[in-house]
């Protein structure tokens, strides 16, 4: 039985951008929550996909499109798979999280809110459904309502809760995990448990962001008991422009189509157009095969090298050393629930009292570092700290103890240099 | 963009002591911009008389180089022409600061200019 580190430790290799950066580039990659590095295995497979003749998904019937179309469906079967979903055809390829969240909006949402309906989101939100869902509100008469993240423990505070559902609450839409804070559901995710099984109770339907989620543990769309999911694939390791939206079956009748284009209708005519059966009428025009084909490799790579457990309890070993280290400085402030970070955590957000996160981010780079600062595209969020800069590392399955030591003695260096200077 | 640049002398230099941080008497106008992605603030005012810009002057809080573009900017035109600020875009603004940023700080060097063209010049 290998430990945690070790697991990591045979997982590194496989990620070019980390085992052999090319020079210049850094080495020390620490903003996997906005996109990771990608893993060797999908960049092959996406080579080998364009190395090949191929054809259009869905369309050609030559052998090389016929290949191609197998390829994909399978792709979509392991999706399937991977998120214990009951049916491939649950699945819809999309362009990010972004956009699987806007397809929520835009083929259920607006066909089956009306006004005074009630929209529930968090506090922690990232912009792409915390705008979202506004917009749809202001568009249909709706009514967002923002669960808060309490100040003392960085968890969504369901106090108001009960109330909230006694008014026609229509959709709980949240994230599963803060792109800022990490986890903001309490031990094993109690408090979102709780939200989903009382919205149950009042006819809601659930969309969960999991943009945070998915890389980092084990995802089952039949417990977590949703209607909707979303995520990224390129921070799973995977290729940039695709996205994955589980749709529960029970849901596909009361969505519809809003994208036209190829591959989603069934017959045209001058008076009349049929759609595709879910998925496919909600994937108009050429899909992003090759990134598809990507993703099948990387899922092939979780199945067999994944040990989540391991990664779990490795990724919040990094966030324990980095927030134990951070807390050491004078002035440094530690966002989110440090319990929760230490046990289940992947990102670690902090501030500096005297110098500004954009100031130390750059010191940082100089250090071989790349870490993220600003809001982290969760303003709603950042107002809790008045709105100022911080600075995120984020980890993943390639970050080492010793990288997070550099890490570490970089932040030391750099505070100590900018308040000799300052 | 390096890190080590941000500690040039003469950027800090304006960074602890800025110019023109001082209110305009009779502002012909005043402007506030945010970047809201990394929470600098900007608040420019200055009083336009005979096509010059008689006096400028400037508030906020940020990071180093959105604080010290301010300083440095408005000291420069100071009293000038108003068609001296049309010739000022990013590569002067760097060029002057003496740094070469990517394009996420690039909005931090040119977050006061913004300012003063929305208000001296009456730009969108």
């Amino acid at each position: 039985m290998m430990t945690a580190k070790e697991h990591i430790t045979c997982l590194v290799s496989h990620f070019p951008a980390i085992a052999c950066p090319p020079s210049g580039q850094a080495a020390y990659y620490f903003d996997s929550a906005a996109t990771a590095c990608t893993l060797g295995p999908v960049i092959e497979a996406m080579s080998l996909f364009y190395q090949q003749a191929h054809g259009g998904v869905h369309r050609g019937i030559y052998r090389e499109a016929e290949r191609t179309t197998s390829q994909y469906e399978l792709v979509r079967g392991q999706v399937a798979q991977f998120l214990n979903a009951a049916s491939s055809s649950e699945i819809i390829f999309t362009s990010g999280a972004t956009d699987s969240l806007n397809t929520v909006a835009y083929t259920w949402a607006m066909h089956n809110l009306v006004p005074g309906d009630g929209i529930i989101i968090t506090q922690a939100e990232h912009h792409a459904h915390y705008v979202l869902w506004h917009q749809i509100a202001k568009k249909l008469g709706a009514t967002v309502h923002v669960l808060p993240i309490d100040p003392h423990t960085w968890c969504v505070d369901l106090s108001g809760l009960d109330a909230l559902l006694t008014t026609p609450i229509k959709v709980v839409a949240v994230t599963a995990s803060s792109n800022v804070l990490g986890p903001i559901w309490g031990p094993g995710n109690v408090l979102l448990t709780a939200l989903t099984q009382k919205a149950r109770r009042v006819g809601a339907t659930i969309v969960l962001d999991a943009a945070q989620m998915v890389a980092h543990a084990p995802v089952d769309v039949q417990k977590l008991d949703c209607d909707f999911l979303a995520f990224s694939v390129h921070k799973m390791g995977g290729a940039n422009g695709l996205g994955v939206l589980y749709a529960r079956a029970a849901m596909h009748r009361f969505m519809k189509p809003y994208r036209f284009g190829g591959g989603m209708v069934a017959a045209v005519s001058q008076d009349y157009v049929t759609w595709q059966k879910s998925p496919h009428c909600f994937e108009a025009g050429t899909p992003p095969v090759a990134q598809v084909i990507g993703l099948g490799a990387l899922l092939a790579f979780y199945r067999t090298h994944v040990d989540f457990e391991a990664l779990r309890q490795h990724e919040a070993s990094l966030c324990a050393l980095l927030i134990n280290a951070l807390k050491a400085i004078d002035g440094v402030h530690v966002l989110g629930n440090e319990a929760l970070l230490v046990r289940q955590g992947h990102v670690v957000t902090w501030y500096v009292d005297d110098v500004h996160a954009h100031d130390l981010a750059a010191r940082l780079s100089d250090y071989g570092c790349a870490v993220r600062a600003g809001d982290h595209c969760a303003q709603p969020l950042s107002a809790q700290w008045q709105g100022r800069a911080t600075l995120r590392a984020s980890f993943f399955m390639y970050n080492t103890y010793e990288q997070v030591m550099h890490l570490i003695d970089s932040i030391q260096k750099s505070v100590t240099e900018w308040r000799s200077r300052l | 963009m390096s890190g080590a640049m941000l500690v040039q002398d003469e950027l800090l230099d304006h960074y602890k002591y800025p110019r023109c941080r001082t209110p305009v008497d009779n502002p012909t106008f005043t402007v506030e911009l945010t970047n809201y992605s990394c929470g600098d603030r900007v608040v420019v005012s200055g009083r336009v008389e005979k096509g010059c810009l008689a006096a400028c002057g400037f508030q906020g809080e940020g990071c180093v180089l959105s604080q010290a573009a301010a300083s440095m900017l408005l000291e420069k035109v100071q009293g000038q022409p108003l068609a001296a600020l049309e010739t000022i875009d990013a590569s002067v603004m760097q060029e002057r600061m003496g740094i070469c940023v990517g394009p996420t700080r690039l909005r931090c060097v040119l977050l006061a200019l913004e300012a003063l063209r929305r208000g001296a010049l009456q730009m969108p």
